[in-house]
């Protein structure tokens, strides 16, 4: 082995891939519905999205991974997100 | 190669005079081997150490239970030099002893008072002596190792601190070590 | 180059500090205290530049150096019995994270009942962590391994246990020959690791892995932990030429070559066995001592190669292995020879035990004892 060889990693390290797990919307019977209008803004949302699905820049939710478990919900100090009903508007 | 082995008490240095004794035997072109023997390290418990010297590596790593020389740190050690044996008599073990009359065992025997010595030259704690500085003398002495070695060892082991009135200890001890005749 | 005579916790505490360590962290435990007390001193002088931390047990000792490795910085830890055991989780940790971190492991009889003294019990119940071990029978061995230690755990990736026996070596002073710091940079350079944890790179570090990954992981360290056998050998060759200092091999033979007897034993009793070989021929018995110096992976290849057809093996263990006739070398030494075409008669016995002081005659002692029954 010189020390021009590239060296392969041998450890166990895994990077982040999104969807790595597939799609996890299956996971899902209800979704998180944001009001934009009644939004302050505070951000608990995206701290507490176990998934990281919550935008910093517009508070949209990538819905494709959101597992319906509603913490952004019970987190949201205005009660700005509402959770819906599988299938309904 | 010779053997020398060591009996003491805890706190008076005998694993410094084991460390002094090697950088000497080290400084006189020697190889050398010193093996403190630990058990119950406190304050006045009975201990022992083992030092080799050669002019070939030593590739003994046990203790000595038959060794040349017997150092006795203080008068009333020897029973327990008896304990784990060597050689009594006039081919026996040469006996090394800090005291002022020599020890109830046959053969020959070296004295030297390190604890006057140690005491003359401010090396005390409390109502202890220093006497393994004297001792590492009195002992090069007996087996051969020249004072400047004995002296570069110190300034070794005591870099400045107390270095000179170690070095006039030792070289003390190494003038007044006297060859005696022992008996029952 | 300065020929030094100092402990044998001293010469491994001067090998880290010239082996450019970035963490160190330490957990006191009779007899490696002074080693760790030494390389405390050296922080507070300032000779040591890496970092010192003083944690609250050796399991916290091996997850600190653990995580320190898989930043990329090059670490060290030194423990002895209890402590190595209360580690042993961490162990598999590192090893299975391929991460090069070396330790001394100063060896102490475990308990129960209580004991101090000198015992390979502690060294040999880690076999099976995936961890490279080395042994050492005088402070030379001690202060070159350590350097060998990283230059192979860094190109293996592989973590590297360094073992002496407790007082017999580390307390007891022997002279030795240190190397200067710039022959010790040029063998050692600094640690370049293919990955490390840092925010800039990103990753996730063993994070879960599914029954073929988990597999495919144990495979590779499988692998690569015989590879290293080679690179053993090879390190050790580019020492000697930095050095032109003659290193002993992977199983280092002295006295007859062709011999009737072989004597095979590792650590501290290695060396006095090489006066039982001498004292044996002196009796008639044409013999040779074999000294082990690497003990995980096993040095099969050089042990068969040693061995004259027709001769007899004496192993002698500071260690059992429990359910098992003798100690773990004796067991080694059977599976290592079992595929060689070479009749060889292999025996087996445990001494010293607990620091049961192995001089010449209690060696000799057990050496025609099992004479007498490799005889009948």
């Amino acid at each position: 082995m010189n020390t021009n060889e590239k060296k392969e990693i041998l450890q166990p390290v895994s990077m982040p891939v999104e969807g790595v797990a597939g799609f996890t919307s299956a996971w899902r019977s209800q979704w998180p519905k944001l009001d934009s209008e009644k939004c302050n803004g505070c951000l608990l949302c995206w701290i507490f999205c176990p998934e990281t699905l919550i935008s910093r820049e517009d508070r949209s939710i990538d819905l494709r991974y959101c597992k319906g478990c509603a913490v952004c919900a019970r987190e949201c100090p205005v009660n700005a997100i509402e959770m819906i009903r599988e299938g309904e508007e | 190669m010779l053997e020398l082995r060591i009996h003491g008490r805890g706190g008076t240095g005998v694993v410094t005079l084991a460390d002094l004794l090697s950088k000497a035997a080290l400084a006189a072109g020697k190889e050398a081997q010193a093996l403190p023997f630990f058990g119950v390290e406190r304050r006045g418990a009975v201990i022992r150490a083992c030092f080799r010297i050669s002019d070939t590596p030593i590739l003994q790593r046990s203790m000595s239970y038959q060794p040349d020389i017997i150092a006795l740190m203080h008068e009333n050690m020897l029973p327990h030099a008896r304990n784990e044996g060597f050689t009594e008599g006039e081919d026996g073990a040469v006996i090394i002893v800090n005291g002022k009359v020599p020890v109830e065992a046959e053969g020959t025997q070296w004295l030297v008072d390190a604890e006057q010595i140690a005491r003359d030259h401010g090396l005390t704690f409390g109502w202890d002596a220093y006497i393994n500085v004297p001792m590492a003398g009195a002992i090069a002495k007996v087996i051969g190792i020249p004072l400047e070695s004995v002296e570069s060892a110190v300034n070794v082991v005591f870099k400045g601190k107390n270095a000179a009135s170690n070095l006039e200890a030792a070289r003390d001890a190494y003038n007044t070590t006297t060859k005696v005749k022992g008996g029952a | 180059m300065s020929k030094r005579i100092e402990t044998g916790n001293t010469a491994c505490a001067l090998a880290v500090l010239a082996a450019g360590i970035d963490y160190m962290a330490a957990y006191p435990i009779t007899p490696q205290t002074t080693l760790s007390e030494k390389i405390a001193n050296f922080a507070a002088t300032g000779e040591f530049t890496g970092k010192y931390v003083l944690v609250e047990s050796e399991h916290s000792a091996m997850s600190a150096v653990a995580a320190a490795s898989a930043v990329g910085a090059r670490t060290f830890t030194a423990t002895s019995s209890q402590g190595l055991l209360h580690m042993h989780e961490i162990l598999h940790y590192a090893s299975g994270g391929r991460l090069p971190v070396v330790m001394a492991n100063i060896n102490r009889a475990v308990l129960a009942p209580w004991c101090l003294y000198a015992d390979h019990q502690d060294s040999i119940s880690q076999r099976d962590t995936g961890w490279l071990q080395l042994f050492c029978s005088n402070h030379q061995e001690i202060y070159d391994s350590v350097f060998l230690a990283y230059k192979v755990a860094e190109k293996v990736d592989i973590p590297v246990m360094i073992s002496y026996d407790g007082f017999l070596l580390s307390h007891s002073l022997l002279p030795f020959e240190t190397v200067d710091d710039s022959v010790i940079k040029q063998y050692l350079p600094d640690r370049d690791p293919a990955w490390r944890l840092h925010p800039d790179i990103g990753g996730n570090f063993s994070n879960v892995a599914m029954a073929a990954e988990y597999s495919a992981y144990r495979h590779r360290l499988a692998d690569d932990t015989l590879k290293s056998l080679q690179i053993f050998r090879d390190s050790i060759k580019e020492y000697e030429n930095l050095t032109g200092r003659k290193q002993p091999d992977l199983i280092e033979a002295s006295g007859t070559e062709n011999a009737n007897v072989y004597l095979l034993s590792m650590g501290s009793m290695a060396s006095e066995m090489e006066l039982v070989a001498t004292e044996l021929t002196k009796q008639g018995i044409n013999a040779s001592a074999l000294k082990l110096r690497l003990y995980r992976p096993f040095p099969s290849d050089e042990l068969v190669n040693i061995l004259p057809d027709g001769s007899t093996l004496i192993v002698l263990d500071r260690n059992i292995a429990y359910g098992h006739p003798g100690g773990v070398l004796y067991m080694e030494a059977r599976s290592a020879l079992y595929e060689s075409d070479k009749k060889i008669r292999v025996l087996g016995g445990s001494v010293g035990l607990g620091g049961v002081d192995l001089t010449v005659s209690v060696l000799l002692n057990e050496v025609n004892r099992l004479l007498e029954v490799a005889k009948a």
